[in-house]
């Protein structure tokens, strides 16, 4: 800005210290999440609580917790459910994207605006139809249905047919004319250029799917295929009583995998909210 | 020519392919099917040999007579609204502070989004002890407030939040709104990189003071990103379900006490799930659709009215 809205020392100090503030606030749940994993249950219910572990960091609690439930395997299961989804959300976007963008075909834009349409519906629609729809495919109790009907994003078509659109024109028209086809020029030279629209949709991607919650407590209730967002629930229901510890480090286990990828690459993140706003919703 | 543009054609669908398949298959097939389902008297486990009836209005109008509904509805609306406020209003004064030549701007922005990217469960189980009347933190804050500056005149005290009808829906706020206000300031910092520069060198130059600026182009300006994040996180605030589920969803299936935390979402899983009645969710589920959609087409229209797209 032109003209600063903080004039003079004082008021920056003033701003300073709104802004530590609330990032305390911020940060502060995960700092109690993960100090608590390694406390005794008895020192996380005392009160006053104390801010670090008395007697010592109790590390044994997360090998206890993939000792007395089934997390480690929710955790498998939802990597790999994560991992599906964001392979295909990347696929079926950058075909789509590319055909949206790039070739010209009747019934393009009809689609397209149909496409978009989607996002206007909530999810909660959609719950009890696709919840009949996996009975009826033998789907319910299976990863299947956590993965297969997720590989489609109307809003990665959307990012990628953006990111298509801004590539000159004049690079496929000379791939086309030198023989390539559609589907050469788009592997050979639009792919490659598009590398930073794809790496926002695959961390978005792997956030909406790793932290997905409601369509798998429908449609899993195997324990051995629930993902780990079911986990810490169950979790809860047996020790949330008796052993917070536990619960704590679950949590943290559950919460790790995506502030580890954001803190990598928290660009991709930022961008992609930043461009579109739909991720993570 | 012509050859190339059949060509354009079979590529074209081609790469449409599966994503068309999926639409069809899992969003434009469920979608109508649940309309069907909500005029009739279908339930989950549908015996073999009873055929599903056509019931017309009925489950509509069971809906708006219904106590729990009107509750859940009123819960929604009102969580909906102090939600909305709490996370727009704040994201857009600390975008503007943020967006400011001051150090750490990157830094402060990185860590405001951390709550984004976390779990619900997981952090909303974290929230859960620290709402709690015992042990939690916000209890031990709220009492040294007190004992320090004798708020207990004005009626601060510890309270039971998540135990206590009065009080739940007000961690669900906070949880959610934590979890909002970083996503959201994102936006508007976004928007507020779009704002010509000049714009306030001119104003500073016609000697307009900080509010001036502030009111007459700041917000004005950013009007079309404020209206977009007021749409999506009202759509998103009617939506609400994982939040109150992880804070207070009992053995009972109980909404928190005395199903306070109960939304439009909570209790229309509750009826297709629980209690077997796929119809009367369904029902609720296009109640909520059209809801809404209702919204989004009223916002679009004032829209036109205060926004500017300059």
């Amino acid at each position: 800005m032109a003209q600063a809205f903080l004039r003079n020392p004082f008021e920056k100090f003033l701003a300073y210290l709104l802004l530590c503030g609330l990032g305390f606030i911020m940060i502060f749940p995960f700092f109690y999440m993960f100090i608590s994993s390694v406390k005794p249950h008895a020192e996380i219910v005392q009160f006053p609580p104390a801010l670090l572990p008395q007697a010592s960091w109790l590390w044994s609690n997360y090998a206890e917790v993939l000792k007395i439930v089934p997390i480690g395997t929710q955790l498998l299961n939802s990597a790999m459910v994560t991992v599906c989804v964001t392979l295909g959300w990347v696929i079926t976007s950058v075909l789509a994207g590319y055909a949206f963008a790039r070739i010209p075909f009747p019934g393009a834009n009809t689609l397209f605006s149909m496409y978009l349409g989607t996002l206007m519906v909530p999810f909660a629609v959609l719950l009890v139809p696709m919840y009949l729809l996996m009975s009826w495919l033998g789907w319910v109790d299976k990863l299947a249905a956590l993965i297969i009907p997720w590989l489609f994003s109307a809003y990665g078509t959307f990012l990628l047919r953006q990111a298509f659109l801004g590539l000159p024109k004049e690079l496929e028209e000379a791939a086309l004319i030198d023989g390539a086809n559609r589907w050469g020029a788009l592997f050979r030279i639009y792919v490659p250029l598009v590398y930073p629209a794809i790496a926002t949709l695959a961390t978005i991607s792997f956030l909406y799917s790793w932290n997905s919650f409601t369509w798998p407590l429908v449609v899993i209730s195997n324990k051995e295929l629930k993902v780990v967002t079911q986990g810490l629930m169950d979790l809860q229901a047996l020790y949330g009583g008796t052993r917070l510890d536990l619960v704590m480090a679950g949590s943290v286990m559950a919460v790790m995998p995506t502030l580890m990828v954001y803190l990598a690459a928290q660009r991709y993140f930022i961008e992609g909210v930043a461009s579109s706003g739909m991720g993570g919703r | 020519m012509n050859a190339r543009k059949l060509r354009d054609i079979v590529d074209g669908y081609t790469m449409l392919l599966p994503t068309l398949v999926g639409v069809l298959a899992f969003f434009a097939f469920p979608l109508l099917y649940s309309l069907y389902l909500a005029f009739t008297d279908a339930k989950l486990l549908q015996p073999a040999d009873v055929p599903i009836k056509f019931v017309g209005l009925e489950n509509f109008v069971f809906a708006f007579g219904n106590e729990t509904f009107q509750e859940a509805l009123y819960n929604t609306l009102f969580f909906s609204v102090m939600a909305m406020f709490f996370s727009v209003v704040p994201a857009l004064l600390l975008a503007v502070l943020i967006n400011e030549k001051i150090r750490g701007q990157s830094f402060f922005r990185s860590l405001y989004f951390v709550p984004v990217v976390a779990s619900v469960v997981g952090v909303s189980l974290v929230w859960k002890f620290l709402f709690n009347k015992d042990f939690g933190w916000i209890n031990l804050v709220i009492e040294w407030l007190r004992d320090t500056f004798y708020l207990d005149v004005i009626g601060i005290e510890p309270v039971s939040w998540l135990g206590n009808a009065k009080y739940a829906m007000t961690a669900v706020i906070v949880v959610f709104v934590w979890k909002t206000i970083g996503y959201n300031m994102v936006i508007f910092m976004a928007g507020l990189q779009g704002i010509n520069k000049q714009l306030y060198e001119a104003a500073s130059i016609d000697g307009a003071n900080r509010w001036q600026t502030l009111t007459q182009i700041t917000i004005p300006l950013l009007s079309p990103t404020t209206f977009f994040v007021v749409i999506t996180t009202l759509i998103s605030c009617l939506q609400v379900f994982d939040v109150p589920y992880a804070l207070g969803w009992t053995r009972g299936n109980q909404a928190g006490p005395a199903d306070s935390m109960l939304t439009t979402v909570a209790h229309l899983y509750r009826e297709g799930f629980i209690n077997n009645s796929t119809s009367y969710s369904s029902a609720l589920a296009w109640i909520l659709t059209l809801i809404i959609f209702a919204i989004t087409v009223i916002q679009f229209r004032v829209s036109n009215r205060w926004v500017n797209y300059d």
